[in-house]
């Protein structure tokens, strides 16, 4: 009788408890439990991405001295390889883009690495048309910690997350 | 004298009678079991956030820090009312803005009550319905108070015409959030658009 019994155990369970489930907590998330890492993993994300994700056509060896400073060999590797890409255009066009953080939420803190969903807003003007835009675009960064700095690991597509 | 359809207790039905027993008793076991269970999540759970009818916590004596509820429950609390505040078909219009009135507080829903008859003129006008589905999501903010929250989110947001085509676009919302009687609430909304 014992496995009719726990049948009956184990459907009481799963009914009372399965639909119970609230928003996931997350403890280990140090996420605004430590205040002083959040307020510095946000003012990194903001400067760096800044920096680095605004350029001058005629200034883009600048912009790799500012990528290495500010990130770590991963994300250093990505984003030579991304701009090699796109070096062409960014001289043809003679764009020059400047790069405002418009929004930064913090979505998880640990030790040594950060995620963080970013709102941008980027301003591109091209000396070949006289024409300027303005895109908005949010991204995903993750920093890792070198040096008790926070560095850019990673920089990617909110929305293929 | 018996009745029709009376009949003595057979071995079988003896035999039946003995499984539904048991199969009770584990039912009942589960259930203890269970509510045992709840009733630690909610001890250990309710160390960290307002529940609805409270002020949000600000202390306890778990190892677990309160804003971490408050950060955690917001957050999930933002992200379903995005779906629900981009979400709007023409054929079910009033559900629709009740539904975004039940989810919003002070002074949100002022606005949306002031502008109730506009958007729904307006989408039957257009008739179009939108669903959504976020993205990405994180806090921005937490009051020093743990009583409210800012939440960015990346909300896709398909809107269908009346002839079946649908277009997407990804919106950026700051939803302001506010621990209330009615659990986490949304106080402001904003669409960030580029500023140009």
């Amino acid at each position: 009788m014992w496995p009719r019994t726990l049948t009956g155990a184990l459907a009481a369970f799963v009914l009372l408890t399965g639909g119970s489930a609230s928003a996931e907590r997350q403890p280990d998330n140090l996420a605004f439990v430590d205040a002083a890492e959040t307020a510095s993993a946000v003012a990194t994300a903001s400067s760096a991405l800044s920096e680095v994700l605004s350029y001058h056509h005629e200034k883009l060896d600048e912009n790799a001295e500012l990528v290495k400073a500010n990130g770590t060999e991963r994300y250093v590797a990505a984003h030579t390889e991304q701009l090699d890409q796109v070096r062409t255009t960014i001289t043809r066009q003679q764009q020059e883009v400047v790069t405002t953080v418009v929004g930064v939420g913090v979505r998880d803190l640990r030790a040594d690495t950060a995620r963080l969903l970013v709102f941008l807003d980027q301003k591109t003007t091209r000396g070949d048309n006289n024409r300027t835009t303005v895109a908005g675009s949010a991204v995903v960064v993750e920093l890792r910690l070198v040096d008790k700095a926070w560095k850019l690991d990673s920089v990617s597509d909110a929305a293929a997350q | 004298m018996s009745e029709p359809g009376d009949r003595r207790e057979t071995t079988e039905d003896r035999e039946e009678r003995r499984e539904r027993t048991w199969l009770l008793a584990g039912a009942l076991i589960g259930a203890l079991a269970a509510g045992l269970l709840l009733a630690v999540f909610l001890v250990i759970g309710n160390a960290g956030a307002p529940s609805p009818g409270s002020r949000p916590a600000t202390s306890s004596g778990s190892s677990i820090p309160p804003v971490v509820g408050v950060r955690d429950e917001s957050l999930a609390a933002a992200e379903q009312a995005a779906v629900v505040l981009n979400t709007l078909d023409f054929r079910t219009v009033e559900q629709g803005l009740d539904a975004w009135e039940k989810i919003a507080t002070t002074p949100l829903l002022e606005e949306l009550r002031a502008k109730r008859a506009e958007t729904a003129a307006e989408v039957q006008r257009a008739r179009t319905a939108t669903s959504a589905k976020v993205l990405s999501a994180a806090v921005a903010k937490i009051a020093i108070d743990n009583s409210g929250t800012e939440v960015l989110l990346l909300v896709e947001v398909t809107t269908t015409d009346a002839k079946g085509a649908a277009t997407v676009t990804q919106v950026r919302e700051k939803l302001g959030m506010l621990a209330t009687g009615q659990g986490w609430q949304v106080t402001s909304r904003v669409v960030v658009e580029p500023a140009g």
